[in-house]
């Protein structure tokens, strides 16, 4: 009931609930958008530009519906709507792949190491990678998404995934040379 | 070392509870990104106020001073002393006129604000809306343009100062409030509390990202210590006249005049302010009073219309949900007919019924079954024959093209997604062109133009508009018309008054 009343009173362009708003969801969102972006700065600028698409939008948020669900697909639509206009999506010609189960020892890799090679992860494999794997779409949601091809979608999958592999074994054998 | 993983699933338990704190710039990009967009927004409504005013005044001078317009005509029935009488009748027409506007508009405002208590009464019956409410409608007169939200704010000001008078329970209850903003506080300390533990648990912090990383979440850390309140004070706006006082308020009041500020916000929702329509209407032309158009002689004689086109394009402007000005352009053909005439070629020598010129030849035209005997009468008696005059019965049909610049104000009755409008105004009519046409039958034969048509007059205009919104920008109109002419002629003795009546549809885009 609190939540509607101050979407309600975001909807009225109230300052203040603004603030409020974004005080309780912008962690949440900011983590999003690191996911997404290529570097911090970049997650920055797409926090900021989710955020002015919120408020300018908010009131075509019906109540149906989880918000913080509507919340992250505004994000991650406003970081789409980016990458859509600098023409990521638009490499063509690329031999596709197979998708295989990739495993990797389990050891504890920290967070920011994780973060860090999702991050440097060629933009469309990042993208896929993210929409699969931690947000759960399908690949047909993906492919639309990105104006490209189902397959194209699972093989940019697997390569994220094998890149994401060699990175995090070399990360683990390094760290056990060293003694960790 | 341990068990095999499946690499989707590392990152997704990893990343599963992951929070992070955005600096504290971003917040303020945004804030100032949301002003900007709120100031473009405002500065539209001056300007086309200011537009808005000169055309109607320009309007208002043209129509009014074009009743009494000079004719050009040297049989003008008004002398000067009448000129210079009817101009002060005029001025003060206008200040009667410009009284009855302002006391309309302070009447619509009354309604206003009386629909506004209403509202109030039911929301909390205990309260005192109407010191209130008469403050805000003092304030939009005063300012027109002033935007819903600084009207809102003037009211909580006035009466937050006039209930916080007491220090005392300013003091206590801006503790209370404080308590309440230190739950916004605690759930995001929590969150960093949250990556911060994660932060601990992971020992490499060498590369760049988690330097970053660390660097922020301690950033933020210490700023959302201090935020909540520093939060506030960073927010120009919500700490310039509601810091402290809305606190209060909300203490004691419990938001319920808060409610009452936001429904005035509500009122004005108006995301597409203008419009353009593209129309076309068949349109009638009819008279009042006796009297033909072509001249003194036919004023007695029969007349009839046959339906024309108008077409054109409006553009509107919605000022608030229920009024809008309105103006365009639009090609205005009428046509009328003098029914019960005769006409013949003759020389132009015989002064005869009315003569008109095409070029070589002299057409006459006369009242039925008159021509022949009038040009026994006028033929010259001695040496020379009757010249053989063949007179053709029927009737003369007239034709004008107007360019018509109307000026209109239009005010919704029934506000729905069907639409009533009523709306009045004027146009101001520039004659393009004018022919005259005999048709006997099969025959029709150009006689030429009338040179007793002002090129500049004026229509003062009535109608009814109905209207259905088909999607958000859309809508389809269909909107009888009744226009008056005020002075189409030049030659005061044609005593008809002309109108033309149209049904204009057509679809209208807003944006």
């Amino acid at each position: 009931m609190a939540l509607e009343a101050l979407i309600n009173r975001c909807k009225n362009n109230e300052a203040k609930a603004q603030g409020e708003l974004y005080q309780l969801y912008s962690a949440k969102l900011f983590s999003v958008c690191l996911k997404y972006s290529r570097n911090y700065t970049e997650a920055q600028d797409n926090l900021q530009d989710a955020f002015i698409t919120i408020f300018k939008t908010i009131g075509q948020f019906k109540h149906k519906g989880s918000f913080e669900g509507w919340l992250k697909r505004v994000t991650v639509n406003t970081v789409l709507q980016k990458y859509r206009k600098q023409r990521v999506f638009d490499l063509v010609n690329e031999q596709q792949i197979e998708a295989e189960d990739v495993v990797v020892e389990d050891t504890s890799v920290p967070l920011d190491f994780l973060l860090k090679i999702i991050q440097e992860l060629p933009d469309r494999y990042r993208l896929v990678f993210n929409l699969y794997a931690m947000d759960g779409y399908s690949h047909n949601e993906i492919a639309e998404m990105l104006n490209i091809s189902a397959g194209t979608s699972k093989s940019n999958l697997a390569r994220a995934r094998m890149i994401l592999k060699t990175k995090i074994t070399a990360f683990n054998n390094n760290s056990s040379a060293e003694g960790y | 070392m341990s068990d095999k993983k499946h690499i989707d699933r590392i990152f997704q338990e990893g990343f599963k509870d992951f929070e992070a704190s955005p600096p504290a710039e971003v917040w303020d990009n945004i804030q100032a990104a949301l002003k900007k967009e709120e100031k473009d927004d405002r500065k539209i409504i001056p300007i086309w106020w200011r537009v808005g005013g000169v055309a109607a005044l320009l309007a208002l001078l043209l129509t009014v001073g074009g009743v009494f317009w000079p004719d050009s005509d040297q049989n003008n029935s008004f002398s000067n002393e009448d000129v210079d009488q009817t101009e002060q009748i005029d001025t003060q027409d206008q200040i009667k006129d410009q009284k009855a506007i302002e006391k309309m508009v302070k009447e619509n405002e009354a309604d206003a604000i009386a629909e506004q208590q209403s509202d109030d009464q039911q929301n909390n019956s205990s309260e005192k809306p109407s010191a209130a409410d008469a403050k805000i409608g003092n304030g939009k007169q005063r300012d027109a343009v002033a935007d819903n939200t600084n009207k809102s704010k003037t009211l909580i000001d006035k009466s937050a100062v006039d209930k916080s008078l007491n220090t005392v329970t300013t003091a206590v209850t801006s503790n209370d409030s404080s308590t309440e903003q230190d739950k916004t506080a605690t759930s995001n300390s929590e969150t960093t509390a949250v990556t911060a533990t994660d932060n601990t648990k992971n020992t490499v912090v060498d590369d760049k990202t988690a330097d970053a990383l660390l660097e922020t979440q301690t950033n933020s850390a210490t700023t959302t210590a201090t935020t909540d309140n520093s939060e506030n004070k960073t927010d120009p706006e919500v700490q310039k006249d509601e810091d402290g006082k809305i606190s209060i308020f909300d203490a004691i009041d419990e938001q319920k005049d808060l409610e009452t500020a936001t429904l005035l916000d509500k009122q004005d929702p108006i995301d597409n302010r203008w419009s353009v329509a593209p129309q076309v209407a068949p349109v009638v032309y009819g008279t009042f009073g006796e009297g033909s158009t072509v001249g003194a002689e036919f004023a007695d004689n029969r007349t009839s219309s046959d339906a024309n086109l108008s077409y054109g394009v409006q553009v509107q402007y919605q000022v608030n949900n229920r009024l809008a000005v309105r103006s365009g352009v639009n090609r205005v053909n009428l046509s009328v007919n003098t029914n019960d005439i005769e006409f013949a070629v003759a020389p132009a020598a015989f002064d005869v019924g009315s003569k008109f010129v095409n070029g070589d030849i002299a057409y006459t035209v006369g009242d039925k079954g008159t021509l022949i005997n009038r040009f026994a009468q006028a033929a010259p008696t001695e040496g020379l024959d009757l010249p053989e005059v063949n007179a053709f019965e029927g009737l003369l049909n007239q034709q004008f093209e107007y360019w018509e610049v109307p000026v209109e104000l239009s005010y919704a009755v029934l506000n729905n997604r069907f639409k009533v409008n009523v709306f009045g105004g004027f146009s101001t009519l520039f004659l393009q062109d004018n022919s005259i046409t005999a048709i006997s039958g099969q025959r029709e034969t150009e006689l030429g133009s009338v040179s007793n048509l002002n090129d500049l007059s004026f229509t003062t205009n009535v109608g009814l508009g109905l209207q259905y919104d088909i999607s958000k920008r859309f809508a389809i109109n269909v909107e009888p018309v009744f226009k008056y002419q005020l002075n189409p002629y030049s030659d005061s003795s044609i005593g008809s008054q002309p109108y033309y009546m149209g049904v204009y549809s057509g679809l209208r885009f807003k944006f």
